[in-house]
Order: C-alpha cells, then sequence, then structure tokens
C-alpha cells in the first residue's frame, strides 16, 4: 500500500485542496476531518508495522493526530503532505518504541515480540509471520522501518526518500541487508 | 521447516495484523472529538487585528488618571494625619502639665520654701529689688 494509494471504494479530496483548506481558519476543521479519513488507515499500517501492537499503534496515531492539528501552521506546503504525515507517524512510532524501551528492561527484544504479538488478539499470523517478526527484531532501527516500508507497504522508493530524507542508493543497500539479515535468520532457526 | 521468499514482488502477501472491526470508519469520527470545536487562538488574533484598525481605549485605561490622582490624595491626607498626631505626642511629652492652684496654697508653697532656704522677709525683698 503505497502513500498515493486511498481506501477501496472511497474518494478523498485532493491534497492540494485540502493544504489550501487547512490554511484557511473558517475550513481548517473540517479539512483535518478530511485529513483523518483519508490518512488514517495508511499511517496505521505504517506505526503498526514499527510497534507492533493495535493498542499501541491506535494511541501513537491519536497522538500523531493531535500534534498535525497543533503543527498546522508549521506545515507551509512546502513537501506534499503525506510526505509529511509519513514523516511524522515514523517519528511518533520511533519516540514511542525509544520510551518504551526506557521504561522495559528487555534482555531478549525477540522474546518480547513473541510475547506481544501472542496476547495481541489482533495479531492471527503463522508460525512465519511471528518468525519474521522475530528476526525483524535483530535488525537495525532504520533497516526495519525500509523493510517495512518496502515489504510490506510496498512503497517505492522515491516515496520512501522524500520520507526519510535518505537517498535512494542507501535505501537500496539498507534494504538488500535487511534481507540477507532476515534471511540469515530463517536458516539459522531451522 | 520455516521458509521465506523475500525477493519476490508477490500480491498474495498476507498481513498478520488486523484490526478490531468498525476501527477505520469510526476512527475519524472519534479523533475529532478531541479536536477542539473552535479554534479560540486563531479567532482571538483575527480578532486583534480586526481591533488594530480602530483602537479602542478601554475603561480601565481611561479611568487610570483619576486612580493615580485619588491614591496621591489618599497618601497625602494620610501622611499629614500621621505628621500631625507624631507632632502632638512629641510635644506632649516635654510640657509639664498644667494645674491651677489657689493663692493660699501659693502663699504656704512660698513660706514652706522660705523655711527650707532659711531666709526672712528681708531677704526675698532685697532679692526682689536687687539690693543685696
Amino acid at each position: 500500500m503505497g502513500a498515493s494509494q486511498f481506501i477501496e471504494g472511497m474518494s478523498y479530496l485532493d491534497d492540494s485542496l485540502i493544504t489550501r483548506q487547512l490554511q484557511d481558519p473558517s475550513t481548517r476543521r473540517r479539512a483535518f476531518e478530511e485529513l483523518v479519513k483519508k490518512y488514517t488507515s495508511q499511517l496505521y499500517w505504517q506505526i503498526r508495522h514499527i510497534v507492533l501492537s493495535h493498542d499501541d499503534t491506535n494511541d501513537v496515531l491519536q497522538n500523531l493526530f493531535i500534534k498535525v492539528w497543533t503543527n498546522l501552521d508549521n506545515f507551509r506546503g512546502d513537501s506534499k503532505l503525506a510526505t509529511w504525515l509519513y514523516r511524522i507517524a515514523v517519528n511518533e512510532s520511533l519516540t514511542f518504541i525509544q520510551k518504551r524501551r526506557d521504561t522495559v528492561t528487555i534482555d531478549n527484544p525477540e522474546a518480547g515480540v513473541v510475547e506481544n504479538l501472542e496476547s495481541d488478539p489482533y495479531f492471527d499470523g503463522e508460525e512465519t509471520d511471528m518468525q519474521l517478526q522475530k528476526a525483524l527484531q535483530t535488525l537495525p532501527e532504520k533497516q526495519r522501518i525500509v523493510f517495512n516500508m518496502k515489504y510490506f507497504q510496498e512503497m517505492k522508493y522515491d516515496e520512501m526518500s522524500e520520507i526519510l530524507e535518505t537517498s535512494v542508493g542507501s535505501l537500496k543497500a539498507s534494504y538488500h541487508f535487511a534481507v540477507e539479515k532476515i534471511e540469515k535468520y530463517f536458516n539459522e532457526n531451522d | 521447516m520455516k521458509t521465506i521468499d523475500l525477493t519476490s514482488n508477490k500480491k498474495s502477501k498476507r498481513s498478520p495484523f488486523n484490526v478490531p472491526e468498525g476501527y477505520f470508519e469510526n476512527f475519524a469520527a472519534q479523533m475529532m472529538t478531541q479536536i477542539p470545536e473552535t479554534d479560540f487562538v486563531k479567532e482571538s488574533q483575527t480578532a486583534i487585528k480586526v481591533e488594530m484598525s480602530e483602537p479602542r481605549i478601554s475603561i480601565l485605561t481611561r479611568i487610570k488618571p483619576y486612580i493615580y490622582l485619588a491614591a496621591t490624595i489618599c497618601g497625602l491626607v494620610f501622611g499629614i494625619k500621621v505628621y500631625q498626631s507624631q507632632k502632638q505626642q512629641y510635644v506632649g511629652k516635654n510640657q509639664t502639665p498644667v494645674t491651677t492652684i489657689s493663692k493660699d496654697q501659693a502663699t504656704q508653697y512660698v513660706d514652706d520654701a522660705c523655711d527650707f532656704m532659711m531666709i526672712d522677709d528681708h531677704d526675698v525683698y532685697a532679692c526682689a529689688t536687687n539690693t543685696f
């Protein structure tokens, strides 16, 4: 699911129109509601693949939209609306993970993931899915995000480059290393 | 044996994650309850801009000089009162209380004094005429 895709069966206002309406105080609230409807699903999955649990994703998503509302004046329209939102989503997710890591000391992050996913009623993956999530926990943060964007959300490298403010070459290299490490993990844990 | 093919661009990739039923449909409405109905800050900023074209003086600004004047007068009156009361206390402390005595009492007082100082009428007369 790419940043420019819509939820199936629904049509939304164009980003440039939403941006213009957001800058006008009289139409700001209505435009914001439109923005929430349009991007909820895309941002949700972006966050979910980083923080994993539905409840945590819901919290991060709500905080994200509140942050967007309070910082609307900072969005000048220089970058795409979707890029701006995705960037905030990645930052908010990483901040959340960092806070969780600071408050809960986990000796074995893979075991922590299994425990969380097993208790999450909104995870119905098979053993391979669980193994993949465990393998992802062994990756450095940036590689994990790049892998999630490319593998699960099928995002283009150009889009990822704008969101993560990293060159396409570097992203390709990160994804390549991530795939290698995951395959190695699977081979070692057969 | 668990195997995974990460290189193929398969569209049949199934997400192991799901969400509660109706989550996405209801999220926006739920989210909007957390957003203030009116942006008060913006409204007040707009109001200030409108007011800037036609400046209005508040009641407090108008009566401010009178408040200062009244406060000055009160201060002066209070100061004068305090000064006067302090002055009266100071004068009262250094003054001997005035008492009236009768002529007989005065004569008696002089006689007693003369006896104490062992002087007679002649001495008193000489003192009064400066002839001694």
